[in-house]
Formats: C-alpha cells, structure tokens, sequence
C-alpha cells in the first residue's frame, strides 16, 4: 500500500467526522436530532474509509469491493437526511415518505452488492473509479428527490416568521452545511459517469459533519457572514499568497537557476511569510468595506464608549452614552440599565428606552436571575435559556430556569448584561431583541462582555458621584429648609411681639382711664373739694393714691417697654443743665426720704459742670426710676448723688446704702421682668421694668448705665454716663 | 369775669370729674362730648381755652384742630391736649397744630391740670 499525505487525508477526516458522531450522541443520547445526526456521521465515516481504502487499492477488484462499501453508506444518506431535516423543522405528516424512503435505502443497500448498481473502472489520471449502472441511475435519483424535500423542508423552516433569531441562524448553518455537501459532496457520482474530476469531494463530507455539529452543540453562534466572510479572507490571502510563490519559483526558474533551491526555496517561503500578514489586512478591510460592512468594529466602540466615558461624572448621561452605544452598535429595539444602590440598596431602573416600566423592574426582583449570574459571571441570553434548561439535570432549578424564560419573553428581554465590580453585581443592563431579529452572536457577546466591565467601572464612579452629590446637595436643602423654618418662625415670634406691644399698648390706654378717675376724685377728696374728710378717712385716701400712683407707674413702664420694643421711641435732644435736673428730681423726692427718715443729698461739684446735650424728659425719668428704687431699698442711712466730669462725659453716681447685691443679681439687673433679691421683699409692687427702661432711655441717649455692689447688706452704687455733646 | 373753658372729652366720669373742679376753681365751664359738639360750640360761646381729648368718637381730636386752626378768628385759640393716648406721632401732630401743652392724664391730678391751665391764661 502507498500511503502519502494525500491519500491520508480522507482517514484523518473519517475519524474526525466518527469522533464527532460519539460526541454528539454522548451529549444527548436521548435527543432524535442527536441521533439521527450520528447516524449521518456513520454513513459519513463509511464513505470517507472506503474513500481511502478505493485509493489504496491495488487491485481493480478491491477498488470495486471498496466502492461498494461506500455504496452501504451512502444508500441511506438520502433518508437519514430527510429524517434529519424533519426534526430540525418539527415537520408533521412526512411519515410515510420518511418509511418509503428508508425502504428505498434497504432495497438499494441489496441492489448496491450487485453488478447492476456499480461494476468495471473507468481509468483516470488520478486512479480508478466504478462505472454506475442501471439502478445507480435509479439510486441517483431517489438521492436528488429526498435531498430536495430536505432542502425544501429546511427552507421552509428558515421562512418561518415565529422563529427566534438563534433557530434562524442556525436554520442557515444547516442550509449551508446541506449547500456544501451538494455542491461538492454531488461531484463524486461524477467519476462513474466518465466524468473526470479528482475526487476531493470527500471534504464536503468534514465541512458538512462540522457545520452541522456546531450547529446542533452550540448555544451561541457566530454570525455567518463573518464566518464567511474571514474564511474568504483568509482564503483569498492564502490563494495570493501562494501565487506570490510560484511567481517568485517562476522567477527563479528564469533568471537564477544557478543558484541552489535550497537557498531560494527558504527565501521565498520567508517572503511569502513576510507578505501574508499585510495581505491579510488588506483582504480584510476590504471585506469589511464591502462584505461585512455592518459589523461593529470593536475596538472602535470600546475605545470610543471609554473616551467618552471618561468625560462625564453624571449618572444620567453617563447611563445614556451607554444606552445609546449598545442601541447604535447592537441596533436594539430596547435598552435598560438597571443599578443597584450602592451598600447594599434596592435596584432601581437608572435608564430605560423602550422597555415598559414594570417589566424592567419584574425582571429584576426574581432573586434566581441576580444569582445565577452571580454564579456563572457571564450575560445570560433567552434564547440560550432552552439549551440550559436541557441540559439541567435538577428539577427545581429547571422549572425556575422556565419560569424566568417566560419572563423573559414576556417582557420582551433577550439578553442580561451583568454589571460586576469585583465579583459583585452592581447593576444589569437588559437587552431587547435586535431590530434585524438576528441573535447575539459570539462577538456580540464578547463586545458587550468588555463593554460591560468598562460601564461598571464608570457607572460605579458615577453612582458614588451622585451619592456623595447627593448627600452634599440633601444636606445644602435640609440647612435651607431648617433657615426657611427659623425665618418663619422668627416672623411668627416678630408678628406675635407686635401683637403683644400693640396689645400691650392698648390694654394701657385701657387702662389709664380709670386710673385717672381714681387718682382725681381722690387728689380731690384729700383737697377738700367733697368737704373735709374725717380723720380716720384721711390715710386710707392716701394708701389707695400711693397704690393707684404704683398702677399708674407700672402702666407707663409697660407703655414704655412696647414702645421700646417696638423701636417706637423718638429722641428730642435739647441742652440743658442736667445738676439742675438732679436737684430738681432731689426737690421732688424729698416729701418720700423724710418719711422713711433717711436722707438725700446731691455732693456739690468741686467746678462747675457744662450743659448737656439729650432727651431731658427721658433723662429726667432715667434719674428718677434711681433714685426713687435706690429710697425703695434703703432703710437707714441715706442716699448719696454725684455728679463728675470724665473726659466729654459727665457721669452721676447714686450711693445707697440698702439691701445691696449679689452677682447674679447684678448680672441680670436690666433685664425686664428681673428684680433684685431684695426687691421680692422689700418693693413686691414693682414688676421690675423700671431699670429695663432706664437703661433703654440712656441707651437711646448713647450712655451707660450700670450698678456696683460689694455684696448683701452692703448697699448699691448706680452709675450713669451720659456724652456731653 | 370768669374765663371761659371748653372741656372736649367723652368719657362721662372724668367729663363730671373736671367739671366738679374747675367751677370750684371758679371758671366758667361748657362741655362737649364729641369733636362735633365742640366745633359748634366754638363757634358760639366763643372760650378762653379748650381743653381737647384726643382719643375721641368718629371725629378724634387731631381732626378737631386742623377744622379749628382752618378758621382765622379761632387761629390762636389757646388748645391743651389732654389724652392718655400719647404716641409720639400723635403728639407731634398736636404741637405742630399749636396746642399749648399735651397733658397725660394719669399723671396728673385735676388740681394739677386747673394750675397748668390758670398758667396757660396768664
């Protein structure tokens, strides 16, 4: 036997195809497709072996005897096919053709062994082939015949409009694995016709075994232009390759046939080496340019979806440049991205076009989904969802695995894109179908599996943006809206203190009135007007005078506060002698001092002291309130006032030596409603306004006001200091 | 000749109560108890003084000078307000009207109001 790299070539494709067959059928014995395939695969195997033993033959009759063996293969290619081409297309009422056709493969498989079928040689240039006969004209066209119900079956299958982008694509594959295998499978029959064609066509036979086992193994296929079209590229650069060669021999040949092959050969098989890459770029975009020039170029998405990426922090354009990429580059009828909140947050649709609401988010919520990908770390595609669940073996999981199909399919979803960080999902981009109904093929898959890794890290960033925005931007409202509250309630309490003043105010007027009618008819009475009055009457009158006179005192100093409060005071300034003003408040106040036996005296200035310049009424009542408290505390001794010249001030003192105070007394002495210690014993008619006041009126007169003590029981220095000018 | 007052007030009590002390006082006395009232009685008792509340119905008394003051032979009529309505505002309009003196009443006592008044007609 002969052997050479040639005639071993059918061997080596025999126990690929056979190998194929068993692998097929291991994956699912069970499955019809899968067994009438191996079948397929079998006769396919005989047809290559006996193809290498007829060329290894040395004798004519073991040529015959080898051709006849291909024959017991063959003879059952037509109905395995049609039976192939029933159950990949789920067609119906073909039984009876399908038994007819396996009884015509049984009664050709018999006629086969006879001379009827094939006998004699027909001598070629390459070898020897059988001459057909009768019945193999007859064989030949029960071949044709069940061969086009396949194809018709398989194209009626392809036409189907209820079928998934995925069985569509795989419809094709079939459709060109059966194309390939009559095209160049047919031109065996040639040589038994006189027919001289080298008898290559076995190969048909491999390509057609693969074709088909991708097909039926595969979840995913690749689109098949692209196959197509990188089987041309390399062909074509493959075919200029080897021109390039047998130019460059001819050239040899031609002009330096003195130089060794052995020097030339290796040189021009590093040239043609040299020249292949470059050949192949240029072969390729040339069919990208013309034969699959709707294919995406990958990098080019990436590396745009990642410069642009890079330019927004913003999670909502951010989402969009990544919706719109998918959409333009995947041609999708719908895109959502869905986040998960970070730390452990609920998922929330982030951007969604086409999708309806409620489905995006139905989708989401079935825990299963979230861990299967979790799981298997890869997109998860509906249509894959059927391979899957064949080959689960756990019931459960099976029927959960159907479940999310349906879902899947209700909402229209065709593909999870999971978002990882780290392991971890962070969101899902879901996918609808694409507009064309194609499938997503293995390079779509990779695409969008690097696109994702790309988003997640951008998305990721965006969302820790937005989150800390957030929080900057929750707190920038919260201070807001704490200010707007304080405002409103500041403008409450200044509505409320107008209220109280304007009520204050008003009551006083209120009140005036009868005082005035008591403090009258009294002063009236005591003068004798309503005749003299009996002794007894006399104090008494003069008790509820002195009480009404504190009513009436108490009714000012409130009208004071409100006006005061309520900035309603004017300032008439005016010059004036303000030791006058003293001796005369002295004057006045004398009549209450020589009835508590105590004194009041005004230490003469050591020079005389200038005019001021100030409200005299509101000084005036300033100095009284003083003193008038100072001869309220005091119980023995008396009452000192002076009057000094400090720079352009002039400040009176008023000495008592009463109850004097502590600390705390002093520190809240000008407030309103405070009252010294004392003042609860000795003055409970006071309500403690006086001194608030006091103050204020000095105050509107730019002085100072305040008290000195050196502890209880050591009386009390009241100070005022009043500008000259 | 006793000189003639014209006491505008409305409250009925202080209105007796002053009344009691100027006769006593030895004046001669016409009450009003609106601003109406007053400007009529102007007009025809002709007085020496007007003592004028401020805080009165309808008509309140800074309403009242500024009719008064409109007629020339009443244009120096000595006016002392009395009120115990004493906001700035109201008192500045009451000097710019020409009024001699604008009296709190709480803070005085009717004698005190008839000896600033025998004041005022020296």
């Amino acid at each position: 036997m002969d052997i050479t790299p040639t005639s071993l070539l059918p061997l080596i494709s025999a126990i690929l195809v056979f190998g194929l067959g068993l692998f097929v059928f291991s994956k699912n014995p069970k499955s019809k497709l899968n067994i009438v395939f191996s079948l397929i695969t079998v006769t396919v195997t005989i047809w290559l072996f006996g193809t290498f033993m007829m060329f290894n033959s040395q004798t004519d009759k073991q040529a015959i005897f080898w051709d006849r063996f291909i024959y017991m293969g063959v003879v059952f290619v037509p109905a395995l096919m049609y039976h192939f081409s029933i159950i990949f297309s789920n067609r119906r009422g073909q039984k009876k053709l399908l038994i007819l056709s396996y009884i015509f493969s049984c009664i050709f498989l018999i006629l086969s062994r006879t001379e009827y079928f094939v006998s004699d040689l027909f001598k070629y240039d390459w070898g020897v082939h059988t001459q057909a006969k009768f019945f193999h004209h007859v064989f030949l066209l029960n071949f044709f015949y069940f061969l086009s119900l396949t194809l018709r079956n398989f194209y009626q299958y392809y036409r189907d409009k209820s079928l998934g982008g995925l069985e569509k694509t795989r419809a094709k594959y079939v459709f060109f694995a059966f194309f390939v295998l009559i095209i160049i499978g047919s031109t065996a029959y040639a040589p038994a016709y006189q027919i001289s064609i080298y008898p290559f066509s076995f190969v048909s036979g491999l390509i057609f075994t693969v074709i088909l086992a991708y097909a039926i193994l595969k979840y995913r296929l690749m689109d098949i232009r692209f196959v197509l079209g990188r089987g041309a590229v390399y062909g074509f650069s493959l075919i200029t390759i080897i021109l390039l060669a047998f130019l460059l021999i001819f050239l040899r040949d031609q002009f330096l046939d003195t130089v060794p092959l052995n020097i030339t050969g290796p040189l021009i098989l590093i040239i043609g080496i040299l020249f292949f890459q470059p050949v192949f770029k240029f072969f390729e975009k040339l069919a990208s340019k013309y034969f699959y020039y709707t294919f995406y170029s990958y990098q080019t998405v990436l590396t745009n979806l990642g410069k642009k990426s890079t330019q927004f922090l913003d999670l909502d354009k951010l989402s969009s440049l990544i919706i719109s990429t998918l959409i333009d580059t995947m041609k999708l009828e719908r895109t959502i991205i869905i986040l998960k909140e970070p730390y452990g947050g609920k998922y929330k649709i982030q951007k969604n076009v086409g999708f309806r609401e409620e489905n995006g988010i139905s989708l989401i919520k079935d825990n299963f989904l979230t861990n299967w990908i979790k799981k298997n770390q890869k997109p998860l595609i509906c249509e894959e969802l059927s391979f899957i669940i064949r080959d689960t073996t756990d019931k459960e999981e099976k029927e959960k695995l159907e479940k999310l199909r349906e879902n899947m399919k209700r909402a229209e979803a065709s593909l999870f894109l999971p978002l990882f960080i780290e392991k971890k999902i962070i969101g899902i981009i879901v996918l609808g179908n694409k507009i064309s109904g194609d499938p997503y093929s293995e390079q779509d898959i990779d695409l969008l599996t690097n696109l994702s890794d790309q988003a997640s890290i951008s998305l990721q960033n965006a969302m820790l943006y937005h989150k800390v925005k957030g929080f900057g931007e929750k707190l920038e409202k919260e201070v807001e809206k704490r200010t707007k509250e304080l405002k409103e309630a500041y403008e409450k309490l200044k509505k409320l203190d107008r209220a109280k003043s304007e009520f204050v105010s008003i009551a006083s007027h209120q009140l005036r009135t009868p005082l005035t009618v008591i403090k009258g008819y009294i002063s009236m009475m005591l003068e004798k007007d309503y005749g003299n009055p009996p002794e007894v009457m006399k104090p008494p009158l003069k008790n509820i005078y002195t009480s009404n006179e504190r009513l009436i005192k108490l009714v000012n100093d409130l009208l004071n506060v409100s006006r005061i409060e309520a900035g309603r005071i004017e300032i008439k300034k005016e010059s004036f002698s303000l030791e006058e003003i003293v001796k005369s408040i002295i004057e006045e106040l004398k009549g209450l001092t020589e009835k508590k036996g105590i004194y009041l005296k005004l230490e003469k200035p050591r020079k005389s002291l200038p005019n001021i310049s100030a409200d005299k009424d509101k000084i005036r009542q300033a100095i009284v309130n003083i003193i008038d408290n100072a001869i309220h505390y005091t119980v023995k001794e008396g009452i000192v006032v002076k009057i000094e010249e400090y720079g352009n001030k002039l400040r009176i003192s008023i000495k008592d030596t009463g109850e004097g105070m502590t600390k705390t007394e002093l520190s809240c002495l000008f407030e309103s409603f405070s009252r010294g210690k004392a003042g609860t014993k000795l003055w409970t008619e006071g309500a403690g306004l006086g001194l608030y006041v006091t103050k204020k009126f000095i105050e509107l007169n730019k002085g100072k006001i305040w008290a000195e003590s050196t502890g209880k029981n050591k009386g009390s220095t009241f100070y005022i200091e009043l500008p000259i000018k | 000749m006793a000189k003639k007052i014209l006491i505008i007030e409305d409250e009925k009590i202080l209105r007796e109560m002053y009344y009691d002390k100027f006769v006593q006082a030895g004046f001669d006395i016409i009450l009003a108890d609106s601003a109406e009232e007053g400007i009529e009685l102007v007009s025809k008792v002709k007085p020496d003084l007007i003592l004028l509340d401020i805080l009165l119905p309808k008509t309140n008394g800074i309403s009242f000078l500024t009719r008064l003051r409109k007629k020339p032979e009443f244009n120096s009529l000595p006016v002392v307000a009395f009120s115990n309505f004493d906001s700035p505002e109201t008192k500045k309009a009451a000097f710019e009207l020409g009024v001699k003196d604008y009296l709190i009443k709480t803070n005085f006592t009717p004698k005190e109001i008839v000896d600033k008044i025998k004041s005022y007609l020296k």
